[in-house]
Order: C-alpha cells, then structure tokens, then sequence
C-alpha cells in the first residue's frame, strides 16, 4: 500500500518534471559583479531562449574555496589568470573545445598565447585591465611616471596603497627591481621591508573608495586598478591614471567551463556569443572594461576606444607582469603581507 | 549654589557618565548618519558632497540584481526563522517545563554556535554538504541560517518561558484542560510575544548574515549582502549607500516592533498574586 503510494508519487513528480527538463534550457554562470552588463545577459537569453543565472563572488579565493568543495552546479566561472591555472591545476575546470566556439578567432592575437593559459586551453580571455596608479594632478609636481612617488616622503598621509596582499606587492616587488611574480623568498622578504618602511607614511591601505579620494585632492596618490578610476576621471579632468615605468600589472578575467558543468552546449553558445565584436563593444561601453576582442574597440565611441586607462598603448602593456600563481611561494606573502598588517 | 566650591568639579564628575554616553552614542552611530547623508549625494563620490538626488534610490530600485538578491534574502530569512523559532519555542519548553535526561546538554547544544565562529560552522556545513552530495542552494543555506539563529531564538523564549508562572499551567490542568490543550490554549499564549520577537530577530539576523552565506549559498540564491560585497570590487557608489540606508531603515522599524510589543510586557508584567494561605 504504501509503496505502491510510494512509486505513484514518483511517477507523478517524474512527468511532472519531464517537460520541464526537456524544455528549459539553463545556464548557470559564477563571476564578478559588474563585470557583465545585465543588457548583454538579457540580450542572450532573448537570442538564445536559454535562462541564464548569474551569481557573483567577490574574490578569486573564495570562488576557489566554493567550487572546490565541489557539486557547486555551475557551468562557466569568471577567474582571473592565476586563478585560471589554480583551477585547471586542481582539474576543476574542461579543455576547452575551440571547434565549438564559432568566434574563437575574434580573439586578440596577444590574448591568444598568455603565460597562464597558453593556447586558451582552458580559459576564454575576456575582459582585462592593469593595476598602476592614480594621481592628482593638483596636489603633486609634474608627471609621476613611478612607484617611487608612493614611496616619497612628501606625499606623506596622502598616499593610499590597495588594501589587497598581490597588488601591494605588485609596488613592493617591482620597485625592488624584481618581477611581480617573484616566488624567490629572499625577494618577497625584501618588497616586505620595503612596505613595512612604507607603512608609517601612508593614509592607509584602501581598495574600495580610493577613486574618490584621490579626485577629492583627500589623498594625492593612490596605487589603482584601472577600472575604478574611470569614474573619477571622467568627472574630475585633474585625475590621471598611469601604469608606472617599473611595469605595473595586467589582469584578465575569462571564462572557463567546469569540469561538472551540465549545461555544456549552452556553455559554447554562451562563449560564441560573448566574442562577437558588437557583444564586447557593448561590454566595453557599459562597463568601461576593455575586452579581449579588438574588433571591438573600432566600434566604440572616441571617448572609450581613445581613453588611455581603458586602451593603455601596447608598450606600456607589453612591459607590464602578469600576476600568476606562485604555487608554494604564496605563503612566503602571506607570512609577510600578516607582517605588514601587524606593523605599526 | 552656583559659587560654592567645587560646585564645577562636582557638576564635572557627575555629568561625567552622561557625557561618555552621548560620545559613545555619537561615535557608534555617526558612520550610519554619514552613509545616509551620502546617499542623497549628487556625484558618484563618497567623500565629497555636492547637491541633493534621490537618483541613487531610483537606480536601486531598478537594478535587476539587488532585486533579485533580496528576493533570495527575504525567503531565506522568513524560512530560517520560521524553523529556528519552531525549534526554539518548543525545545525552551521542554527545557524549562520537563526534567529529562541530556537537558542541560540540550540546552548547551543549542547555545553553542553562539560561541564557535561561524566562519567554522560554515566551513563545516560547506565540507558536510559537499561530502554527502547536497546539493548548495536554498536548502543548505535555510539550514546553515537556522544553526546561526537558533542560540537567539531559543534564549529569547526560554526566559520568556522560565518567567512564566508554573501554577497558572497547573490551574489549567486542574480544570480539566489535557496537557495539550493547557499548552495551546494556557502556555503558548502568554509565549505569544516571545515568540514574535524571536522570529524577528532570527529574521534580522538571517538577512543581514554574510559568513553562513558565503559557504552555504548555491546557484541562483546570492543573497543581499553577499550581492553589496561583490559590488565592492569597482569600488563604494552612492548606491551602495542608498541600498544601506535602506536596510538600517527596514531594521531599524523590526526593531522598534520588537521593542513596541515585547518590552511592555516584559517591564509590566503583572505580578502574581501570592495566594493566601490559611491554616
């Protein structure tokens, strides 16, 4: 009687289940907020008929620390390059299939072969940007063109460093001379003195409203990432981002398909569609993110497609590192990054 | 009076506790004051204040996403309290009414996330879910929810319970009333406002959880907070702020509610009468 109930029951939630399955298309993607306008989501799901769910994490770190406890029910997740090689190095993320994205070659040919991911094998380049400074041009003499100024006493109290262990050794590093990929300890423990004697000079450590206070004349020079300036220069001419001559960095963040995904195929149609050069220039314009499509940048407005924080010139990129993964050496950082916290 | 000796000391040292109070007010509530003022702040900055918009509201009420979010919220909240107050209200009546084996041990259990940090119960839950294959989503945060909140709800009731007259209940009981009509019709009645607070506050709380959430959120259900922290990476809008204001609001009335229904009673509660007794 009762598992006769039992296997009705079961019966009715399957059928009621079934046309559903079949139906819904779904795709489920995990990834930084703001970095995909809402627009081009809707316009694919429009396209396509396909649902898509998009939530947001707020750091590499803890997107890792959720997609490896594992059953995370994702299908493409948004990581940074080292990320990336984490990720695949863990096999949480496919090789992907180049014969099923039909746009694969709108891809810049410098995105193409990056250090992390060489051959786009398990990652989609998309959107990048550089880590460099901000300054204000009223509160500083002539052009600052080096990490040195936020090391210089006469900007004493108004100087912010990003409240973020890689990027502040992005300056510590670099202005040493060595590369922001160092895993060399003795390096590390070097950049490490050099912030800890930093330090006492400093306004602070900020990564959230730094725009804001470097186009109030608040803070004079601020370690940036470029997107989150774009804003302040916009409204304030006096505010200039460059990426210094020791280097500075590049970021990428991509998309890759998990190794669990269910929702494959739409995974592709999803990547096919993001690379059409007028879907990046929509990206680039909403989001003032530039992409990995350079078709795109021809379909941009003058004030984007010339605006040297979006479209650094290739040089500057050129001479710029790549944050990668350090492998062991991050506890190196992390050891000095606590002592860099804990100094006074 | 005014010129007696040490009048101004005296004034000093008195007024002195009165004054370290309206500072420690001030310091502890003039970060909200400020987030509200900026949310009204014309230009994109957070620091520099240059005419009055509503904009910021307008553009909170339009994003797709926070609505989303707080859609994730509001049904994660209403369930993880509705479960923990169930939970609570009846395991604060067994504790107080019944003597039976492993109560105290019951009763620590159910304070104990209280005192572990959450950041460990949510990376045990998460490494839990994970290893028996449960799948993340509204299920394993509405669980996660509840652990957090049950310590709340369950102290809430169980000093609303513990107050309660025991004699009333065996009045009950000597007028004919079984033990489960004495509890619905006797017990859960004067429990009435505890247990509306409690759910309050297991709902507050639920809604503003950021760790629980981080470990225990699955596809589809980012709820508000996490949504503003993720927001953060291209830095602190008015938005932001806007969403902010919002929510100190919202909390702001639940608590009021709380404080307007649970307070009197709990301040005026009738004294029983003590019965008199002959021979």
């Amino acid at each position: 009687m009762t598992t006769r109930y039992k296997k009705s029951l079961l019966a009715a939630t399957a059928l009621a289940l079934m046309p559903l399955g079949a139906a819904a298309q779904e795709l489920n993607i995990f990834g930084w907020a703001d970095e995909m306008p809402d627009e081009v989501l809707a316009d694919f799901e429009a396209e396509t008929g396909i649902t898509v769910t998009f939530d947001t994490f707020d750091s590499n770190e803890s997107m890792i620390a959720r997609l490896e406890a594992g059953a995370s029910g994702y299908d493409l997740v948004n990581p940074s390059q080292y990320a990336v090689q984490i990720l695949a190095g863990r096999g949480l993320i496919a090789e992907l299939d180049h014969s099923r994205i039909d746009t694969i070659g709108n891809i810049g040919e410098s995105f193409t072969n990056v250090s992390y991911d060489p051959g786009n094998k398990y990652s989609i380049p998309y959107v990048w940007g550089t880590t460099g400074l901000a300054y204000n041009k009223s509160c500083v003499e002539g052009e600052i063109t080096s990490w040195s100024a936020l090391f210089d006493e006469k900007y004493a109290g108004r100087v912010y460093m990003l409240d973020n262990m890689l990027a502040a050794y992005i300056a510590g590093l670099q202005i040493n001379g060595f590369s922001a990929n160092s895993s060399n300890p003795d390096e590390i423990q070097k950049a490490t003195e050099t912030l800890i004697a930093q330090k006492p000079m400093l306004a602070g450590y900020n990564s959230t409203n730094f725009a804001d206070l470097v186009s109030s004349g608040e803070a004079c020079i601020v370690q940036s990432w470029s997107g989150s300036v774009l804003q302040a220069i916009e409204t304030n001419p006096d505010v200039v981002y460059v990426l210094p001559e020791e280097g500075g960095t590049m970021w990428i963040d991509g998309y890759s398909i998990l190794g669990d995904a269910t929702n494959v195929d739409e995974a592709y149609q999803f990547l096919s569609y993001i690379l059409r050069p007028e879907v990046a220039a929509k990206t680039t314009e909403l989001t003032k993110i530039a992409t990995s499509v350079l078709e795109a940048r021809a379909l941009l407005p003058e004030a984007i497609a010339s605006n040297s924080a979006i479209y650094p010139s290739d040089e500057t990129i050129a001479n710029a590192d790549f944050i990668l993964d350090v492998g062991d050496a991050m506890k190196f950082y992390q050891d000095g990054w606590t002592q860099v916290k804990a100094a006074q | 009076m005014s010129g007696r000796p040490g009048w101004v000391t005296r004034r000093l040292v008195y007024g002195l506790p009165g004054w370290m109070t309206a500072m420690a007010y001030l310091f502890l509530l003039a970060p909200i004051v400020i987030l509200v003022a900026f949310s009204f702040n014309e230009a994109r900055s957070t620091v520099v204040f240059t005419g009055f918009t509503l904009d910021w509201y307008r553009e909170v009420f339009a994003d797709r996403n926070i609505a989303r979010a707080l859609r994730v919220s509001l049904i994660v909240a209403a369930a993880s309290a509705g479960l923990a107050t169930l939970i609570g209200a009846l395991a604060a009546v067994a504790i107080t009414r019944r003597r039976f084996p492993g109560r105290t041990l019951l009763a620590t259990g159910l304070a104990a996330p209280l005192v572990l940090p959450e950041i460990v119960l949510g990376v045990g839950l998460l490494v839990f879910m994970s290893f028996s294959g449960i799948r993340l989503g509204y299920g394993s945060m509405i669980v996660g929810h509840v652990l957090v909140t049950i310590p709340f709800a369950t102290l809430i009731i169980r000093a609303a319970a513990a107050s309660l007259d025991p004699r009333i209940e065996d009045a009950a009981a000597d007028l004919g009333a079984d033990e489960w009509q004495t509890f619905t019709r006797v017990t859960l009645p004067q429990l009435a406002p505890a247990i509306f607070a409690a759910f309050l506050l297991s709902a507050t709380l639920s809604f503003d959880n950021l760790v629980m959430s981080t470990f225990t959120s699955g596809v589809g259900t980012t709820t508000l907070p996490l949504r503003i922290y993720s927001m953060l990476k291209l830095g602190i809008t008015p938005e932001i702020n806007a969403l902010g204001a919002l929510m100190v609001v919202a909390n702001i009335g639940i608590v009021l509610i709380v404080m307007g229904r649970y307070l009197p009673l709990m301040l005026n509660k009738p004294r029983p009468v003590e019965p008199e007794r002959k021979n």
